[in-house]
Protein backbone atom coordinates (compact mmCIF):
# COMPACT_ATOMS: atom_id res chain seq x y z
CA UNK A 1 0.00 0.00 0.00
CA UNK A 2 1.41 3.37 -0.96
CA UNK A 3 -0.09 6.41 1.00
CA UNK A 4 -0.70 9.40 -1.30
CA UNK A 5 1.33 12.73 -0.41
CA UNK A 6 -0.50 15.12 1.52
CA UNK A 7 -0.87 17.88 -1.53
CA UNK A 8 -2.88 21.04 -0.39
CA UNK A 9 -4.51 23.65 -2.73
CA UNK A 10 -2.42 27.21 -1.44
CA UNK A 11 -4.38 30.28 -1.64
CA UNK A 12 -2.26 32.14 -3.87
CA UNK A 13 -2.22 29.84 -6.43
CA UNK A 14 -6.35 30.09 -6.34
CA UNK A 15 -8.02 32.13 -9.60
CA UNK A 16 -10.89 33.67 -9.41
CA UNK A 17 -13.75 32.38 -12.18
CA UNK A 18 -11.77 28.86 -12.42
CA UNK A 19 -14.48 25.98 -12.05
CA UNK A 20 -12.57 22.93 -9.63
CA UNK A 21 -12.57 19.66 -10.86
CA UNK A 22 -15.86 17.79 -10.34
CA UNK A 23 -16.53 14.71 -9.16
CA UNK A 24 -19.34 12.17 -10.55
CA UNK A 25 -21.51 9.22 -8.77
CA UNK A 26 -23.53 6.70 -10.62
CA UNK A 27 -25.71 5.35 -12.36
CA UNK A 28 -27.04 4.76 -8.47
CA UNK A 29 -28.72 1.01 -8.16
CA UNK A 30 -30.91 0.28 -5.44
CA UNK A 31 -27.78 -1.40 -3.97
CA UNK A 32 -26.50 1.94 -3.78
CA UNK A 33 -29.54 3.29 -1.81
CA UNK A 34 -29.86 0.93 0.74
CA UNK A 35 -26.09 0.88 1.23
CA UNK A 36 -26.48 4.63 2.42
CA UNK A 37 -29.56 4.28 4.26
CA UNK A 38 -27.45 1.62 6.54
CA UNK A 39 -23.97 4.02 6.53
CA UNK A 40 -25.80 6.73 7.41
CA UNK A 41 -28.30 4.94 10.16
CA UNK A 42 -31.17 6.19 7.99
CA UNK A 43 -34.22 4.08 7.58
CA UNK A 44 -36.33 7.17 6.49
CA UNK A 45 -38.59 4.48 4.19
CA UNK A 46 -38.46 6.88 1.14
CA UNK A 47 -34.86 6.43 0.78
CA UNK A 48 -35.23 3.08 0.09
CA UNK A 49 -38.57 1.49 -0.18
CA UNK A 50 -39.95 2.17 -3.57
CA UNK A 51 -43.79 0.94 -2.86
CA UNK A 52 -43.33 3.50 0.18
CA UNK A 53 -42.19 6.69 -1.95
CA UNK A 54 -44.51 6.23 -4.84
CA UNK A 55 -47.25 6.59 -1.52
CA UNK A 56 -45.65 9.73 -0.74
CA UNK A 57 -46.48 10.77 -4.29
CA UNK A 58 -42.80 10.62 -5.01
CA UNK A 59 -41.05 9.36 -8.11
CA UNK A 60 -38.70 6.95 -6.68
CA UNK A 61 -36.75 6.26 -3.61
CA UNK A 62 -34.37 9.45 -3.37
CA UNK A 63 -31.34 10.26 -1.75
CA UNK A 64 -30.86 11.93 1.89
CA UNK A 65 -29.97 15.30 2.89
CA UNK A 66 -26.46 14.20 4.21
CA UNK A 67 -25.29 12.39 1.26
CA UNK A 68 -25.77 15.56 -0.74
CA UNK A 69 -23.87 17.37 1.55
CA UNK A 70 -21.34 14.41 1.87
CA UNK A 71 -20.21 14.90 -1.96
CA UNK A 72 -20.41 18.53 -1.90
CA UNK A 73 -17.47 17.81 1.16
CA UNK A 74 -16.00 15.44 -1.11
CA UNK A 75 -15.89 17.75 -3.99
CA UNK A 76 -14.23 20.90 -2.11
CA UNK A 77 -12.05 18.88 0.49
CA UNK A 78 -10.60 16.27 -2.18
CA UNK A 79 -9.58 19.64 -4.30
CA UNK A 80 -8.60 21.85 -1.33
CA UNK A 81 -6.09 19.35 0.34
CA UNK A 82 -6.45 17.31 3.85
CA UNK A 83 -5.49 20.80 5.58
CA UNK A 84 -8.11 23.03 4.45
CA UNK A 85 -11.88 23.40 6.17
CA UNK A 86 -14.83 23.65 4.42
CA UNK A 87 -16.00 26.26 6.46
CA UNK A 88 -19.35 26.91 5.37
CA UNK A 89 -21.82 24.80 3.06
CA UNK A 90 -25.04 26.23 2.30
CA UNK A 91 -27.64 24.15 -0.55
CA UNK A 92 -31.17 24.07 -1.61
CA UNK A 93 -32.30 20.87 -2.86
CA UNK A 94 -34.96 21.56 -5.72
CA UNK A 95 -35.30 18.12 -6.86
CA UNK A 96 -35.25 14.80 -5.80
CA UNK A 97 -32.18 12.12 -6.81
CA UNK A 98 -33.48 9.04 -7.78
CA UNK A 99 -32.18 5.15 -8.72
CA UNK A 100 -30.42 5.27 -12.27
CA UNK A 101 -29.20 8.43 -12.11
CA UNK A 102 -25.77 9.83 -12.58
CA UNK A 103 -24.89 12.85 -10.34
CA UNK A 104 -22.09 15.33 -10.95
CA UNK A 105 -21.12 17.82 -8.50
CA UNK A 106 -19.46 21.05 -9.51
CA UNK A 107 -18.06 24.54 -8.28
CA UNK A 108 -16.84 27.57 -9.39
CA UNK A 109 -14.72 30.04 -7.40
CA UNK A 110 -16.36 33.18 -6.96
CA UNK A 111 -14.23 34.33 -4.54
CA UNK A 112 -11.35 34.94 -1.96
CA UNK A 113 -10.29 37.07 0.89
CA UNK A 114 -8.06 37.30 3.81
CA UNK A 115 -10.53 37.82 7.19
CA UNK A 116 -10.13 36.75 10.38
CA UNK A 117 -6.46 35.45 9.80
CA UNK A 118 -7.71 33.28 7.23
CA UNK A 119 -7.13 32.16 3.42
CA UNK A 120 -10.83 32.12 2.24
CA UNK A 121 -12.67 31.07 -0.93
CA UNK A 122 -15.93 31.57 -1.84
CA UNK A 123 -17.82 28.54 -4.38
CA UNK A 124 -21.07 28.54 -6.12
CA UNK A 125 -21.98 25.33 -5.91
CA UNK A 126 -24.37 22.29 -7.81
CA UNK A 127 -25.57 18.91 -8.57
CA UNK A 128 -26.22 18.12 -12.30
CA UNK A 129 -27.97 14.70 -12.74
CA UNK A 130 -28.58 12.35 -16.12
CA UNK A 131 -31.10 9.71 -16.02
CA UNK A 132 -30.89 6.00 -17.25
CA UNK A 133 -31.71 7.57 -21.06
CA UNK A 134 -28.95 10.38 -20.90
CA UNK A 135 -31.74 13.53 -20.22
CA UNK A 136 -29.64 15.80 -18.32
CA UNK A 137 -31.39 18.38 -15.89
CA UNK A 138 -28.87 21.07 -14.29
CA UNK A 139 -28.45 22.10 -10.97
CA UNK A 140 -30.84 20.04 -9.48
CA UNK A 141 -29.12 21.25 -5.62
CA UNK A 142 -27.86 24.33 -5.85
CA UNK A 143 -25.76 26.70 -3.33
CA UNK A 144 -22.46 27.90 -1.94
CA UNK A 145 -19.40 27.44 -0.04
CA UNK A 146 -16.71 28.87 1.74
CA UNK A 147 -13.24 26.77 2.16
CA UNK A 148 -10.12 27.87 4.13
CA UNK A 149 -7.22 27.50 2.61
CA UNK A 150 -3.43 27.08 3.42
CA UNK A 151 -1.62 30.01 2.76
CA UNK A 152 2.00 29.78 1.83
CA UNK A 153 3.28 32.74 4.10
CA UNK B 1 -47.75 20.36 30.09
CA UNK B 2 -50.51 19.61 27.67
CA UNK B 3 -50.81 16.20 26.36
CA UNK B 4 -50.52 15.50 22.63
CA UNK B 5 -51.45 13.03 20.67
CA UNK B 6 -48.53 11.47 18.65
CA UNK B 7 -48.50 9.68 15.17
CA UNK B 8 -45.24 7.16 14.32
CA UNK B 9 -44.70 6.56 10.65
CA UNK B 10 -43.36 3.02 9.06
CA UNK B 11 -39.57 4.52 10.05
CA UNK B 12 -40.12 4.42 13.43
CA UNK B 13 -40.06 8.35 13.38
CA UNK B 14 -42.28 10.29 16.40
CA UNK B 15 -45.01 12.82 15.16
CA UNK B 16 -46.55 15.30 18.12
CA UNK B 17 -49.86 16.35 16.38
CA UNK B 18 -51.16 19.83 17.40
CA UNK B 19 -51.56 23.07 15.66
CA UNK B 20 -50.01 25.77 13.61
CA UNK B 21 -50.80 28.73 16.54
CA UNK B 22 -49.25 26.45 19.04
CA UNK B 23 -46.31 25.46 17.50
CA UNK B 24 -45.71 29.05 16.64
CA UNK B 25 -45.31 29.52 20.51
CA UNK B 26 -42.39 26.84 20.26
CA UNK B 27 -40.25 29.08 18.23
CA UNK B 28 -37.06 30.17 20.45
CA UNK B 29 -37.54 26.77 22.14
CA UNK B 30 -33.50 25.62 22.93
CA UNK B 31 -32.97 22.10 24.05
CA UNK B 32 -30.38 21.08 26.79
CA UNK B 33 -27.24 19.09 25.31
CA UNK B 34 -27.69 15.57 24.63
CA UNK B 35 -24.62 13.22 24.48
CA UNK B 36 -25.11 10.86 21.64
CA UNK B 37 -25.19 6.67 22.04
CA UNK B 38 -21.89 6.15 21.14
CA UNK B 39 -18.54 7.53 20.36
CA UNK B 40 -17.19 8.21 16.91
CA UNK B 41 -16.09 4.80 15.24
CA UNK B 42 -13.29 3.96 12.71
CA UNK B 43 -15.18 1.58 10.76
CA UNK B 44 -17.93 3.86 10.92
CA UNK B 45 -16.33 6.21 8.88
CA UNK B 46 -15.12 3.66 6.65
CA UNK B 47 -18.57 2.87 6.16
CA UNK B 48 -19.70 5.94 5.76
CA UNK B 49 -16.74 7.09 2.94
CA UNK B 50 -17.37 3.61 1.24
CA UNK B 51 -20.81 4.82 0.11
CA UNK B 52 -19.72 8.24 -1.38
CA UNK B 53 -16.42 6.60 -2.86
CA UNK B 54 -14.05 9.16 -1.31
CA UNK B 55 -11.07 8.72 -1.39
CA UNK B 56 -9.66 10.73 0.54
CA UNK B 57 -6.80 9.66 2.99
CA UNK B 58 -7.53 11.63 5.51
CA UNK B 59 -10.47 9.45 6.43
CA UNK B 60 -8.71 5.87 5.62
CA UNK B 61 -5.21 6.53 7.68
CA UNK B 62 -4.17 7.19 11.01
CA UNK B 63 -0.65 7.43 9.11
CA UNK B 64 -1.96 9.60 6.54
CA UNK B 65 -3.52 11.76 9.33
CA UNK B 66 -0.38 12.47 11.08
CA UNK B 67 1.20 14.23 8.58
CA UNK B 68 -1.54 16.74 8.56
CA UNK B 69 -2.22 19.65 11.08
CA UNK B 70 -5.36 17.47 12.09
CA UNK B 71 -2.47 14.59 13.27
CA UNK B 72 -4.68 11.49 12.72
CA UNK B 73 -7.61 10.27 11.20
CA UNK B 74 -10.87 12.80 10.88
CA UNK B 75 -14.45 11.98 10.59
CA UNK B 76 -15.50 13.46 7.41
CA UNK B 77 -16.42 17.25 7.75
CA UNK B 78 -19.84 18.10 8.69
CA UNK B 79 -20.82 14.40 8.79
CA UNK B 80 -22.52 14.18 11.96
CA UNK B 81 -24.53 11.24 11.55
CA UNK B 82 -21.34 8.81 12.53
CA UNK B 83 -22.11 8.76 15.88
CA UNK B 84 -26.17 9.04 15.92
CA UNK B 85 -28.43 6.18 15.82
CA UNK B 86 -31.88 6.18 13.96
CA UNK B 87 -33.64 3.78 16.27
CA UNK B 88 -36.03 1.44 14.21
CA UNK B 89 -36.86 -0.22 17.26
CA UNK B 90 -35.49 -0.21 20.77
CA UNK B 91 -36.63 -2.35 23.85
CA UNK B 92 -39.39 -0.59 25.63
CA UNK B 93 -37.46 -0.82 28.88
CA UNK B 94 -35.00 1.98 27.15
CA UNK B 95 -37.61 4.23 27.05
CA UNK B 96 -36.84 7.50 24.97
CA UNK B 97 -35.16 10.57 26.33
CA UNK B 98 -37.31 13.76 24.80
CA UNK B 99 -34.26 15.54 23.75
CA UNK B 100 -33.33 12.53 21.40
CA UNK B 101 -36.30 13.51 19.08
CA UNK B 102 -35.75 16.70 17.00
CA UNK B 103 -37.96 19.85 17.11
CA UNK B 104 -38.63 18.52 13.36
CA UNK B 105 -40.66 16.12 14.88
CA UNK B 106 -42.14 17.15 18.39
CA UNK B 107 -43.15 20.54 17.82
CA UNK B 108 -47.02 19.83 17.87
CA UNK B 109 -48.56 20.76 14.32
CA UNK B 110 -50.48 18.73 11.86
CA UNK B 111 -47.55 17.06 9.78
CA UNK B 112 -46.68 13.13 10.13
CA UNK B 113 -44.38 13.15 7.51
CA UNK B 114 -41.03 15.06 6.73
CA UNK B 115 -39.22 16.20 3.97
CA UNK B 116 -34.96 17.68 3.67
CA UNK B 117 -35.76 20.94 1.85
CA UNK B 118 -32.23 23.40 2.69
CA UNK B 119 -29.43 22.45 4.59
CA UNK B 120 -26.42 24.85 5.96
CA UNK B 121 -23.72 23.92 7.83
CA UNK B 122 -20.62 25.46 9.09
CA UNK B 123 -17.57 23.63 10.40
CA UNK B 124 -14.91 24.94 12.94
CA UNK B 125 -13.13 21.94 14.07
CA UNK B 126 -13.14 18.37 12.89
CA UNK B 127 -14.62 15.16 15.29
CA UNK B 128 -11.86 12.38 15.41
CA UNK B 129 -12.64 8.68 15.98
CA UNK B 130 -13.22 8.26 19.55
CA UNK B 131 -15.04 11.41 20.36
CA UNK B 132 -18.23 11.54 21.75
CA UNK B 133 -20.69 14.64 20.05
CA UNK B 134 -23.10 16.50 22.26
CA UNK B 135 -25.78 18.40 20.57
CA UNK B 136 -28.47 20.87 21.32
CA UNK B 137 -30.93 22.46 19.05
CA UNK B 138 -32.39 25.62 18.73
CA UNK B 139 -36.11 26.21 17.11
CA UNK B 140 -35.78 29.07 14.68
CA UNK B 141 -38.62 29.28 12.41
CA UNK B 142 -41.75 27.95 11.29
CA UNK B 143 -43.70 28.41 8.08
CA UNK B 144 -46.79 27.37 6.25
CA UNK B 145 -45.75 26.09 2.75
CA UNK B 146 -47.34 23.89 0.17
CA UNK B 147 -46.00 21.35 -2.44
CA UNK B 148 -47.00 19.26 -4.53
CA UNK B 149 -47.54 16.27 -1.93
CA UNK B 150 -49.34 17.92 0.30
CA UNK B 151 -49.61 21.20 2.70
CA UNK B 152 -47.73 22.15 5.77
CA UNK B 153 -44.65 23.79 6.76
CA UNK B 154 -41.46 24.70 6.43
CA UNK B 155 -39.12 24.43 10.09
CA UNK B 156 -35.73 25.33 10.60
CA UNK B 157 -33.80 23.79 13.60
CA UNK B 158 -30.39 25.12 14.45
CA UNK B 159 -28.43 22.10 16.26
CA UNK B 160 -24.90 23.42 17.75
CA UNK B 161 -22.47 19.93 17.79
CA UNK B 162 -19.94 19.63 20.28
CA UNK B 163 -17.20 17.27 21.52
CA UNK B 164 -16.07 16.26 25.16
CA UNK B 165 -13.97 19.27 25.69
CA UNK B 166 -17.08 21.41 24.94
CA UNK B 167 -15.71 22.87 21.95
CA UNK B 168 -17.99 23.88 19.29
CA UNK B 169 -16.66 21.40 16.21
CA UNK B 170 -20.01 22.11 13.68
CA UNK B 171 -23.22 24.49 13.99
CA UNK B 172 -25.88 23.74 11.47
CA UNK B 173 -29.30 24.67 9.89
CA UNK B 174 -32.01 22.16 8.31
CA UNK B 175 -35.06 23.00 7.12
CA UNK B 176 -37.26 20.34 6.73
CA UNK B 177 -41.21 19.77 5.15
CA UNK B 178 -43.05 18.79 7.66
CA UNK B 179 -47.02 17.82 5.78
CA UNK B 180 -49.65 15.74 6.61
CA UNK B 181 -49.98 12.52 4.67
CA UNK B 182 -53.61 11.83 3.11
CA UNK B 183 -55.20 9.15 4.73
Amino acid sequence: MQLPEVKDTYYEDVEVGVEIPSISIGPLSHTQFVFIASSHHDWYPAHHDVEYARKQNLPDIFMNATWQHSLIQRLLCGWAGPNSIPRKIKYRMAAPIVRYETITVRGVITGKRFEGGEHLVDLDIWFDKEDGEGKVKEKITAGSAIVVLQGKG
Amino acid sequence: MTEHKTETDSSGLVYVIGTEEEAMGWIGRESDPVEEAYPIETRAIEHFVEGIEDPNPLYWSDEFGKQTRWGGRIAPWGVIVLCKEHQVWRPEWMGTHEGQITFHCRTPLPGNRLLATDYEIECYKPFYPGDKMFINEKLINIAPKAFSIGKGHHITVENYFRNQRGELCYKDSRTVFRYRQAD
